[in-house]
């Protein structure tokens, strides 16, 4: 609950001002839909992306 | 580190957890990450750019389980850059790709921490990968 889980890894870019938005990927070639994180690192955070608490 | 992913409204989402991990200061700099020790939970190896040590931090979570310095890291010099931790050997456990400023690359496998309670650990093989010659010859070609 709560949790997505993608068939396929979705791609995370990130906008020269920091924010993040996630293409959520329909296949290999094709964006199913687009998620904008709300919250701003701000432009000096760089992501790395990881399982860390292993909930898949 | 932020956690715990959710979709909020259509089209936006939101980490519902958020946490400072400890700094270790500006020359540190996470470059990947990774499942080095098998527990299902990414790891993050991490490269100081003044003297070429690399470490990894065991993460649980929001939690540094436990962090190591990677044994030969510094050895190899500031030109040996850590790129990538992927499972490269098929056991379950990331191992660590290099690339040299020359364009030659080495994989690190088989991650062991310790001895004992000791904060270093090291890769108990080590490999340069010998690629087919690229077409043009030239060292245009980067690991991404």
């Amino acid at each position: 609950m709560g949790h997505t889980v993608f068939a396929i890894r979705p791609i995370l870019l990130q906008h020269d001002d920091g924010h993040l938005t996630l293409w959520l990927m329909q296949d290999a070639t094709h964006i199913g839909s687009t998620v904008a994180v709300d919250q701003n690192p701000g432009a000096p955070w760089k992501p790395l992306v990881g399982d860390f608490n292993g909930d898949g | 580190m932020w956690e715990d992913f959710a979709v909020t409204t259509p089209g936006h989402a939101a980490f519902s957890l958020q946490g400072n991990l400890q700094n270790n200061g500006p020359t540190w700099h996470a470059k990947a990450t990774g499942d080095f020790d098998g527990d299902n939970k990414d790891d993050i190896i991490l490269w100081q750019n003044d003297n070429s040590q690399a470490a990894i931090w065991l993460m649980d979570g929001l939690q540094v389980k436990a962090g190591y310095d990677v044994a030969g890291s510094a050895a190899n010099g500031p030109s040996w850059h850590a790129i990538a931790a992927r499972d490269m050997d098929g056991d379950d456990r990331a191992d660590i790709l290099w690339q040299n400023d020359s364009g030659a690359v080495a994989v690190w496998e088989d991650f062991v921490p310790g001895p004992g309670s000791g904060t270093t650990a090291s890769f108990a093989d080590q490999f340069n990968v010998v690629p087919d010659v690229n077409p043009t010859g030239n060292l245009y070609w980067h690991v991404l």
